[in-house]
């Protein structure tokens, strides 16, 4: 099993960042994102994004499946959004200039310009929040968490979750197995009732032994003092350099401009068609 | 001057939940830099007495009288991370308690738990891992480590810490007979050190060939036996402890010698007597007529030309046997020679990539064979059974009972039937005086004991065991083989994945040995036992009786 959306280690600028500026950009940019419909500012972040991902080194392989998958997302929603509201863009813009057909159906350059809008969308998140996730190793997060203010027992949780998330889904698999060679109906000639019966008593049983693994987790961690003192330090918590300084102003200027074009425009939506 | 390490005196236990003391009246001191062994079966309240010394379990639970003083001070009082300076404790599954994402942070945790500056965190670390040779391996994820290295990470956790004492709850348990001696020689070390070090341990055997210092038997909360390895082996009521006798002992004891004439017993390297080699010798020649008993050999599946491979990487090469009925087979390997993939395949749990796997229907006068590639995962479990390891994987929170009686229930059994196989069952592995308890509140033991007849009441031609009596004291374990011998007797083909000797040596009828991906001949036991080689290449060791047959009667071995 590769571990899908895993930490994977390299050498990289990214890599080298810490995890605390690395976490803080990638929020502020996302609010920034989420925030403006202007094309100028999204295929800025677009570009801004991409870099990212190619200087983190992360190769196309690894993230291929992931990728593929977005885009069929996105196309769905796109098309769901025309099918749905397809004068969604003339409401916004408050023009219609109809490039083919007639009616409600007829293809608006102002639908289309939105739908571009919401596709740059996918196009800034999924790489920058890939460029984020696979460069950051869970402690280094936990870590960084930790730093801007999380406490660190819930920090921690965070990290001891992925760790322990491979032990889980390997005795769910082989659970899953066991109970279908006992008879429960799981497998694919079973009826939906049957399945849903079954499948309900395994989440029981893996809870049950889930619990139990905490209960044990957390002795071993107290039998080595987590929790003791109201501070710990971090075996993978990296320094502050000065690229750390520079991305977070970066993130913070790109949130500046965000705002300010939001103030310039008179709204999210930046309308060229007047 | 010897100094005392932890002193108990009249120290009694009682859970708040329970009526009775867990722990009753224990005196005994434990002197510092000694190794201790505690031995006694399960729920004699061995993992009570530790946790008191850890401080897991305080008098916030229960109710304790008498004095426990470690290091001088009375610990009535104080709480784990108290104790934790003074006692380092490794649990008995070195999973959970590998609370890092790497091995670097598993042993810097303490530290970094003390807030310990990184720059110093780093630097004990790299020390700690030198000294326990795991520096190649800090950067690496639990996943990617053997249970040995696991077991080893877990002690340099622990020692990263400081604490003088060592305690270690069944270190054995998960590991191979090879990686066994690895361990206990890296304790042994630490024992060289100054560590005091208080171990329980199922396994004696393995145990007494690095030697303790002192022994402490429990038995139903009381100390039974303190004191040295030699006065315990003599001891007349060695049995009534259900303790696992050594081999070597246990071989002279059949033979009608008295175990009381013997000299250095605790040593099988050293042990003697008058006339011990003779009276070994006409044992061994009235063994060797009784030995070629005629089992039936009707086929139950058939495997051949079967490969297997994760990606690029191939696990099972070409392996072409027979398992028949009546019969008990250890499948034996390192760890990833490939024999839990092979036991996942003959189960149905991973698919047959290349080769094929026939049964044999045992209802058809004709012998007619049955393609697995075929089946349905419930229809292949009618053919061949497969028990886990870990019995979290096994049960789901019924009772005792239903977890049993689900299988037949969902294969449409009259319940009249099914109450009459179920109790039968549950007697014959000592689980029928908690048949209404749910299974999640047994003991690992009897989980253990549980999800084998869970699996074993379908009937199926062909029952496989991953590691049927690992963890379990003597007692369990014995009465488990014994459970399973019966279902042998019965027809089924017993096919047990194992590191464990005695089992290998007393209850298989056949070896099939793994070595990277490819079988050996099928042989017996006795066979194996005698190859050096083949028991290295399958992370074995010599058990103890053979290594007094081969120094006492010689000429025997082959290679």
């Amino acid at each position: 099993m590769t571990d899908f959306l895993g930490y994977q280690e390299r050498d990289s600028i990214v890599h080298r960042l810490n995890a605390t500026s690395k976490l803080l950009a990638f929020l502020l940019l996302t609010v920034a994102g989420i925030l403006s419909f202007d094309i100028r500012f999204l295929l800025l972040l677009t570009a801004f994004a991409g870099l990212l991902l190619v200087l983190s080194k992360i190769s196309w392989q690894s993230i291929r499946i992931l990728v593929y998958l977005t885009v069929v997302f996105a196309l769905l929603n796109l098309i769901l959004i025309y099918v749905f509201a397809p004068q969604y863009g003339v409401e916004l813009y408050q023009t219609k200039t109809v490039l083919i057909g007639s009616g409600d159906y007829a293809l608006t350059s102002q639908q289309l310009f939105y739908e571009l809008l919401v596709l740059l969308k996918y196009c800034f998140s999924v790489p920058l929040s890939l460029a984020f996730l696979l460069t950051t190793q869970p402690s280094q997060l936990a870590a960084g968490l930790n730093r801007i203010g999380v406490s660190y027992k819930v920090a921690y949780a965070f990290s001891l979750t992925l760790r322990y998330l491979p032990t889980v889904q390997n005795e769910f698999q082989t659970t899953r197995k066991v109970q279908e060679a006992r008879g429960f109906a799981l497998g694919k000639k079973a009826s939906l009732a049957k399945k849903v019966v079954a499948s309900t008593r395994l989440l029981l049983a893996l809870a049950f032994s889930t619990l139990e693994k905490v209960e044990t987790i957390s002795d071993a961690m107290a039998l080595r003092r987590f929790g003791k003192k109201k501070k710990r330090t971090w075996y993978y918590s990296q320094p502050w350099r000065v690229g750390d300084w520079f991305t977070l102003a970066v993130a913070i200027l790109l949130l500046l401009l965000a705002l300010f074009l939001v103030s310039v425009d008179g709204g999210r939506f930046w309308n060229p068609f007047v | 001057m010897v100094e005392t390490a932890i002193q108990l005196k009249d120290l009694s236990f009682r859970y708040h939940s329970q009526a009775e003391e867990t722990l009753k009246n224990l005196n005994t001191t434990i002197k510092k830099g000694s190794k201790t062994l505690v031995l006694g079966p399960s729920g004699s309240g061995k993992s009570t007495l530790i946790s008191l010394i850890n401080g897991l379990v305080t008098d916030k639970d229960g109710e304790i009288s008498g004095t426990l003083t470690i290091d001088g001070q009375d610990q009535q009082a104080g709480d784990a991370f108290e104790r934790s300076l003074a006692v380092g404790t490794i649990l008995q599954d070195t999973d959970r308690q590998f609370v890092g994402l790497t091995v670097a942070e598993d042993i810097g945790f303490v530290l970094e738990n003390e807030a310990v500056p990184v720059r110093q965190l780093r630097a004990a670390v790299k020390r700690m891992a030198e000294r326990l040779e795991l520096t190649a391996l800090l950067p690496l994820g639990p996943e990617s480590l053997s249970g040995g290295q696991k077991q080893r990470v877990a002690m340099a956790g622990v020692l990263v810490g400081d604490s003088p004492i060592l305690v270690l709850d069944e270190p054995l348990a998960s590991l191979d007979p090879k990686t066994g001696q690895q361990i206990l020689e890296t304790i042994d070390q630490l024992h060289q050190e100054g560590i005091t070090i208080i171990m329980v341990e199922h396994r004696l055997d393995e145990v007494l060939r690095q030697g303790v210092d002192q022994v402490l038997v429990l038995q139903d909360g009381e100390f039974v036996f303190d004191g040295q390895t030699a006065d315990l082996l003599k001891e007349p009521a060695f049995h009534d402890w259900q303790l696992a006798q050594p081999a070597y002992l246990s071989w002279i004891e059949n033979s009608g010698y008295p175990l009381a004439q013997l000299e250095n017993r605790q040593d099988v390297d050293r042990v003697t007597g008058p006339g011990l080699a003779e009276a070994l010798e006409k044992l061994g020649q009235s063994e060797a007529a009784t030995s070629i008993a005629k089992v039936g050999d009707d086929e139950a599946l058939s495997v051949s030309n079967l490969s297997y491979a994760y990606g690029d990487r191939q696990i099972l090469k070409n392996l072409s046997f027979r398992i028949e009925r009546n019969r008990w087979l250890a499948l034996i390997g390192e760890n990833g020679s490939g024999k839990s993939t092979l036991a996942r395949i003959l189960a149905g749990f991973l698919p047959i990539q290349t080769g094929s796997i026939l049964a044999t229907d045992a209802g058809s006068p004709a012998g007619e064979r049955i393609d697995f590639a075929d089946l349905t995962l419930s229809e292949q479990a009618q053919y061949v059974g497969y028990v886990s390891q870990n019995p979290n994987e096994m049960l789901i929170g019924l009772s005792v009972f239903d977890e049993v009686a689900t299988g037949l229930r969902l294969r449409n059994v009259p319940e009249q039937i099914i109450e009459e196989k179920v109790f039968f069952a549950l007697k014959k592995a000592n689980l029928y005086p908690y048949r209404n308890w749910q299974s999640q509140s047994l003991s690992f033991g009897q989980k253990r004991r549980l999800s084998v007849l869970a699996v074993a009441i379908l009937e199926p031609a062909v029952l496989i065991l991953d590691e049927p009596t690992a963890g379990q004291d003597d007692v369990s374990a014995k009465g488990l083989l014994e459970y399973l011998s019966i279902l042998r007797q019965d027809g089924i083909a017993l096919v047990t994945v194992t590191h464990d000797m005695a089992l290998i040596e007393k209850w298989a009828d056949q070896v099939l040995s793994f070595v990277d991906g490819q079988l050996s001949e099928k042989m017996r036991p006795a066979e194996l036992f005698q190859s050096k080689s083949l028991l290295k290449e399958t992370a074995l060791i010599t058990p103890s009786d053979q290594i007094l047959r081969e120094r006492l009667l010689k000429g025997v071995s082959h290679d």
